[in-house]
């Protein structure tokens, strides 16, 4: 009985806490010996190839944001093979390790989509959902992994302030040139969270938004499109006999709202692009200043990162859930607008 | 019209700290979101997943024009030369 006591006090003094502090200890000879530094803030994505002439698209080159992207893509590709894995077996055993993180997350937001949505579109918006939720939350913690926005090319820079270059073993490092002087170089980095970039948070709202329109379109018919251009009460106007002031006014109001429902739908995607490129493009800049100002701080700037990741990734879902149901619903009874109604 | 080098960075810093003022109506904005569910959850604590769920996507709204502001503040810190 002693000994079991024993085990279990011994196992609870484990091998990773001991790794943790070693790594602590690690990090401050190494902020002692190399001093952190500001990071160099670029607020476009920095290519990491030469720039190559596509007929249709242009000029293109891989920047490191795309990189970023594609690692995602396969991290998320293999944990949906590990998923698949988990459950060929079948059985109704509960499911273990990351076939577990995802049923749970799954499960989560299924029931989020059918409580929001109502069961009839729920099957029909989870995919969407689901994957935006799940693949911008995962760029979203990518940014917490250590080497993001920290490793990579140096280049010479001959304007502007850079750093100068100190030999750590085989590589170099960027340190603080010395006092009154202004280094020459500066650093692309190899990977960098990928919503810093203004083309992934744009591309991931205009499917959201796109899709909105076609849900739209498949909920409501071609009358959907009367949201943005209502011209029912105008067409009425001429076969009134007698018009009263409302009869006159009211077509013109509808039209003007028609217009307004059109600026909104634009401006729903740039509020899209800009919340998520703010949060975490802020997020990202924040961690890096806050590292190089003061050495711990920056660890519960981190638990900050982590849930303002997590926040970001299901507001956006959760607003595109929204829009899509808002385009299911304004129009199921909406020709009924009687504008005896409005006197 | 030409400006002097300091004159124009001065004025650049200056501009990004106004820009911030902006966030006084996101911190209103969420302070009125969170009082609110909470009330609500205090009446009728049964209710309190579907008041969060609500809360957060109406702090989220608050919060974009903060974030907003902080971006036209870190533009013209960092990248507007």
């Amino acid at each position: 009985m002693a000994e079991v006591a024993e085990v279990k006090g011994k196992r609870r003094v484990g091998f990773k806490r001991w790794l943790i502090l070693g790594f602590i200890i690690l990090e401050i000879i190494l902020a002692g010996l190399y001093p952190p530094i500001p990071p160099a803030v670029e607020l476009a994505a920095e290519p990491l190839t030469d720039t190559v002439s596509i007929p249709i698209l242009g000029d293109v080159a891989l920047t490191n944001t795309i990189l970023t992207v594609f690692i995602a893509d396969i991290l998320l590709i293999l944990a949906a093979i590990a998923v698949y894995r988990a459950y060929q077996g079948g059985g109704l055993q509960a499911p273990r390790g990351i076939a577990g993180v995802f049923e749970m997350i799954v499960e989560a937001m299924y029931n989020l989509v059918q409580s929001v949505a109502g069961s009839k579109w729920a099957r029909t918006f989870f995919p969407l959902v689901g994957t935006i939720l799940i693949l911008v939350l995962t760029v979203n913690f990518m940014k917490l992994l250590p080497g993001m926005e920290s490793i990579g090319f140096v280049h010479e820079i001959h304007e502007g302030e850079g750093y100068d270059l100190q030999a750590f073993g085989p590589v170099s490092i960027l340190a603080e040139p010395a006092e009154g002087e202004t280094g020459h170089y500066n650093i692309i980095p190899w990977f960098r969270p990928a919503s810093t970039d203004l083309n992934f948070t744009l591309s991931i709202a205009l499917v959201a938004m796109i899709s909105v329109q076609i849900i739209g379109l498949r909920a409501g018919g071609i009358g959907y499109f009367e949201k943005f251009a209502n011209f029912r009460n105008f067409i009425k106007m001429w076969a009134r006999e007698k018009l009263g002031a409302f009869d006159i006014l009211m077509p013109f109001i509808d039209i003007f709202i028609g217009i307004l429902e059109l600026i909104a739908e634009f401006a729903r995607i740039i509020s899209f692009t800009f919340r998520l490129f703010g949060s975490m493009f802020a997020g990202a800049v924040l961690l890096g200043v806050v590292g190089s100002l003061f050495l711990f701080v920056q660890t519960g700037f981190l638990f900050l990162e982590i849930f303002f990741g997590g926040v970001q990734a299901f507001v956006f879902a959760m607003l595109t859930l929204v829009f899509l149901t808002m385009a299911t619903q304004t129009h199921g009874g909406g020709g009924h607008e009687e504008p005896h109604e409005a006197h | 019209m030409e400006f002097n080098e300091f004159f124009v960075s001065g004025m650049r810093l200056l501009a990004a700290g106004l820009a911030m003022v902006g966030t006084i109506g996101a911190g209103l904005g969420i302070g009125l979101a969170g009082s609110g569910a909470v009330q609500g959850i205090a009446r009728n604590p049964d209710a309190a997943g579907t008041i969060q769920v609500n809360m957060i996507l109406a702090a989220a709204f608050a919060e974009a024009v903060a974030i907003y502001s902080l971006l036209v503040a870190l533009v013209l810190v960092f990248a507007a030369g």
